[in-house]
């Protein structure tokens, strides 16, 4: 079968019934597989491989066959029934350097305690929609120290042992990190580290992303969380998604801004208008802006009551 | 909401994307003399192919005042028969210092009876000038 004709891109959609022991295009560079047992799976060694995994039985025999594959960099696990054993497997790959979750994990102590010692050798995880506490956080880095770009998500309001940030890391290499939230507003209950703090635990963070879409059309980062990151000398790269306009009162303390990016800013409050955007126009530093899907103009109450 | 001098004064690129309150965000553009890349998408949420905004003269005059502007992107817009004549004053840069910005316009359309304008545009344009899904 010719897999280069089959498939148009240079990706490569398995299904079972796909013989995927012939594929030799070494210009196919990512795998998706759906509904497949991966235990058939020979991959030719010059294939670099990202592997989707819906529904699948990633077998501990198919995760042994693949870590031995030199080229394996990526592995997108949107299965939470992948099993412990299969995960420790793919850890013994000496190439692999992104794991990516998507939706919840499952048998979390085992997965810290088991899987995620092997993989200290990773750059990039992104943690799905599990919810970690601080003793996971804690645990999680001392794990993976290596780590330059990291996503995960934040909840429980109120709550100091589901904070924003873990209260010790060794996440000193973090070049990107990115929270995401499901909690209605995480703000100074459950951000309990001072903005030097911050700056000590991310010494290298470069890019940072608060994402609050996850779930609630309330969810939204207080200025206050934003806030602790102004010390962060080498940060450079601010991502907002889902904000409002009140989080833009402290991009004055940003100093170093060379990008920022604004995604779906919503209005917050009764009274805002126009001048809370001005904090924007105010970074001088801005070499790059990205405004989307963001309203300008706003009703004032104010205005409305007095008509 | 802003002063009347040129603001972030270090901006290379700028990317907007469904923004509303178009006349406020139009003044801002004007006013970054150091922009080299915008990208405009007309496009909101909630417009249709059917009621694309219009690009207009007066949008036309605030990219004028930008002196570095390298390449424009311009999506989702109803182009005037006035702007494209507006628009050929971008040849009357200094090719040495600042030639015509290329121009793409993506998913644009014209105004009824604009051929003429468009057509004249086309041809005396001295920019690179991209048009897909016109």
């Amino acid at each position: 079968m010719d897999i280069k004709n089959k498939f148009s891109s240079k990706e490569a959609w398995a299904h079972a019934m796909i013989p995927l022991g012939i594929l030799e295009d070494a210009s196919v560079h990512r795998i998706r597989l759906k509904k497949m047992s991966l235990s058939r799976l020979l991959i030719d060694p010059l294939c670099s491989v990202t592997l989707k995994l819906q529904d699948p039985e990633l077998t501990s025999k198919a995760a042994e066959e693949l870590a031995l594959n030199s080229q394996l960099r990526e592995v997108f696990i949107a299965s939470r029934d992948t099993s412990i054993d299969s995960l420790t497997a793919l850890g013994d790959s000496k190439s692999l350097t992104t794991i990516t979750y998507e939706g919840e994990l499952s048998l979390i102590d085992s997965w810290i305690n088991r899987a995620a010692p092997c993989f200290h050798g990773l750059n990039r995880l992104s943690l799905g929609d599990h919810i970690f506490s601080d003793a996971q956080l804690i645990q999680l880095s001392s794990l993976t120290p290596n780590l330059r770009s990291l996503a995960f998500r934040i909840g429980n309001i109120n709550d100091p042992s589901y904070p924003v940030l873990p209260a010790q890391s060794d996440w000193l290499q973090l070049r990107s990190l990115v929270i995401r939230t499901a909690a209605f507003e995480p703000g100074a209950e459950n951000f309990l580290l001072t903005a030097i703090d911050v700056a000590r635990l991310f010494p290298a963070l470069e890019r940072l992303t608060l994402d609050a879409s996850v779930e609630f059309n309330r969810t939204r980062f207080s200025p206050e969380v934003l806030n602790k990151f102004a010390n962060v000398a080498s940060l450079r790269v601010v991502r907002l998604v889902d904000s409002d306009v009140r989080t833009l009162s402290v991009l004055s303390n940003f100093k170093r801004l060379d990008e920022f990016a604004l995604h779906r800013c919503r209005f917050v409050g009764r009274y805002e208008h126009k001048p809370a955007f001005a904090p924007i126009w105010a970074t001088t530093s801005l070499r790059k802006l990205s405004l989307d899907n963001v309203t300008f103009r706003y009703v004032s109450c104010v205005c409305a009551d007095r008509r | 909401m802003c002063p009347a001098t040129a603001m972030l004064p270090a901006l290379q690129q700028l990317d907007l994307h469904g923004v509303s309150d178009e006349s406020t965000v139009w003044r801002i553009i004007g006013r970054i003399s150091s922009l080299e890349r915008l990208s405009y998408s007309f496009a909101t949420a909630t417009s249709h192919q059917s009621s694309k905004p219009f690009f207009t003269p007066e949008h036309v005059d605030q990219l004028l005042k930008l002196p570095a502007l390298q390449y424009l992107y311009l999506s989702d817009a109803l182009v005037l028969a006035d702007s494209y004549i507006r628009l050929l004053d971008f040849n009357r840069r200094v090719p040495a210092h600042a030639p015509p910005p290329s121009i793409w316009l993506f998913c644009c359309t014209n105004e009824v009876d604009s051929s003429a304008a468009f057509n004249t545009f086309q041809a005396n344009y001295k920019g690179v000038l991209k048009l897909e899904f016109y």
